[in-house]
């Protein structure tokens, strides 16, 4: 097809195809919309449609998209969204999956509902919203309901399976599906003001840890219903879990139940990892502190040591102003993340020292109590600090990142606990999440 | 707060944080004195759960069963089911 590629590189302007020229090229050549943005994107031609994706995606990555298929179960209240999204996100090809004719109840949250689809199936409603709003996507409607059965043929060849689904056995059995088939499964239910989001990869057990003590019906939605505003938001989270395990970018919701309250604004992300087995008795956390031994006693405790070396003026007159001092010669043990000043010039001083409830709060945000190595840190994927919120740990590259930090040098033990060097600050406005949980 | 009677060692304090629909009439989290030997299950009975409405347990932000026993400063966590769509 060189003649359409020379026609899509004639007619791009600024390297974005119009519209009316994906139109045009498919009346000339005889080929489907698909085919012609497929070629587009191949050149590394944007079509016009997704030039605000830009920022976020891409041209490589938008082809990315547009090569995938993604298995949407059940088309109600997650699932219009949900399908909705991912179209104009440009996802190529849907597999919408539903039994069910719409009904005057899906009417108050469904978007794919209204007066005149009353009756119509919701797939085939599905696959009429899909060609309006983006006709370059395929969607392949499936008017069945999923079961353990043809769970195999329905799903095989989709990168990612989007729970959509309103009963927990259905979904229990999905993701085990999901697990035969090795293929991720985006979770997402609702209830009332409440809903979930979790990602299951293969091998794991999210699903069925969040529902280990499920022994039959409903979950809370059978007393509260469904709004219209819990579905949209938490069939955005799903869409957006898809996306990044799509394009391999961020963090998913890997091990960890994203839990959401609109009635009172609680987000929490739940670690899932830490499952103790059936029947285990003994209790324990995570992290036990390290008390110091005779054997320490001698080392610097964590203000002499930050002193000594010089690196760390910014950091130690700073906490200085919050008056924090005195605690860096406290007995702890505490584990300090200390940006050098190297890492101060990354932000602005100024700025955050201007107001003294901030300092401290930004202060108190690299401060996580008991003495925790790096080893013991990679293990983990928050840690709790004396701020009260929670830092992220993440591998990056193959290099542990906590939060925006990379370590300069870690496990300076002292006698009071131990210091790691990272190169930024952390901001406790820009990240982390407040423990919702335990 | 619930009593064996028959408890001779001290008090313990566990701090319950309930989440979504346990809270309505309830409180979203609190700090109590029980006493030694409680389960995580006298809790849920104390608090009026039916146990078939709960979803997940965390103790000490671990996955948790009914049955285990509770030591002082433990935090108990409670998630109903949710399960819509």
């Amino acid at each position: 097809m060189e003649e359409l590629d020379v026609f899509l590189r004639n007619h791009a302007e600024a390297e974005l195809l119009p519209w009316i020229a994906q139109v045009a090229a498919t009346e000339r050549f005889g080929v489907s919309l698909a085919l012609v943005e497929d070629a587009a994107l191949v050149l590394g031609l944007l079509p016009a449609r997704y030039q605000r994706n830009r920022q976020a995606i891409s041209v490589e990555q938008q082809l990315t998209l547009f090569q995938s298929r993604v298995a949407v179960i059940g088309c109600g209240g997650l699932g219009g969204y949900v399908i909705e999204e991912l179209a104009r996100l440009g996802v190529g090809t849907i597999v919408a999956i539903d039994p069910d004719v719409f009904e005057e109840h899906n009417l108050n949250r469904q978007l794919l509902s209204s007066p005149a689809t009353l009756g119509r199936a919701k797939v085939e409603a599905a696959a009429a919203r899909v060609a309006e709003i983006n006709p370059a996507i395929t969607l392949v409607p499936v008017k069945t309901a999923y079961a353990p059965e043809n769970g195999s043929e329905l799903l095989q060849g989709a990168q990612v399976i989007v729970d959509a689904l309103d009963t927990i056995q259905t979904r229990l059995a999905l993701a085990k599906t999901c697990t035969e088939l090795g293929i991720p499964m985006v979770h997402g239910a609702i209830g009332g003001w409440y809903g979930q989001v979790a990602t299951q990869f293969p091998g794991d057990d999210t699903v069925q840890k969040l529902y280990r003590r499920w022994v039959e019906g409903k979950g809370v939605e059978e007393k509260l219903g469904n709004p219209s505003f819990t579905p949209a938001l938490v069939a955005s989270i799903e869409v957006a879990e898809v996306c990044k395990i799509l394009l391999g970018v961020g963090e998913p919701l890997h091990h960890r139940k994203f839990s959401i309250n609109l009635l009172e604004v609680v987000f929490a992300s739940i670690d899932m990892k830490n499952g103790l087995p059936l029947k285990v008795v003994q209790t324990g956390f995570i992290i036990r502190p390290t008390i110091p031994d005779a054997k320490e006693a001698k080392v610097q405790d964590i203000l002499e040591t930050l002193t000594a070396d010089g690196t760390f003026q910014t950091l130690l007159s700073m906490m200085k102003m919050a008056d924090l001092t005195d605690r860096l010669k406290g007995p702890g043990p505490f584990t300090l993340f200390a940006p050098n000043d190297d890492a101060f010039k990354r932000i602005n001083v100024e700025e955050i020292s201007s107001d003294r409830e901030n300092l401290v709060s930004i202060l108190t945000y690299h401060i996580v109590p008991g003495k925790i190595s790096a080893a013991e840190i990679a293990r983990n994927e928050q840690l709790m600090t004396d701020n009260g919120k929670s830092l992220t740990v993440l591998l990056e590259e193959g290099l542990q990142v906590i939060d925006n930090a990379r370590y300069v040098k870690s496990d300076i033990e002292c006698s009071n606990g131990i210091i790691h060097v990272i190169d930024n600050v952390f901001l406790p406005q820009f990240s982390g999440w407040y423990c919702g949980c335990c | 707060m619930t009593s064996s009677g028959i408890s001779d060692g001290a008090d313990i304090q566990i701090t319950v944080k309930l989440f979504a629909t346990f809270r309505v009439g309830r409180f979203a989290e609190t700090t109590r004195s029980y006493p030694p030997g409680t389960r995580i299950t006298d809790i849920i009975n104390e608090l009026r759960i039916p146990e078939k409405e709960i979803g997940m347990i965390m103790l000490n932000s671990r996955h948790a069963e009914p049955d285990q026993e509770l030591s002082n400063g433990d935090n108990l966590a409670l998630f109903p089911l949710v399960g819509g769509g």
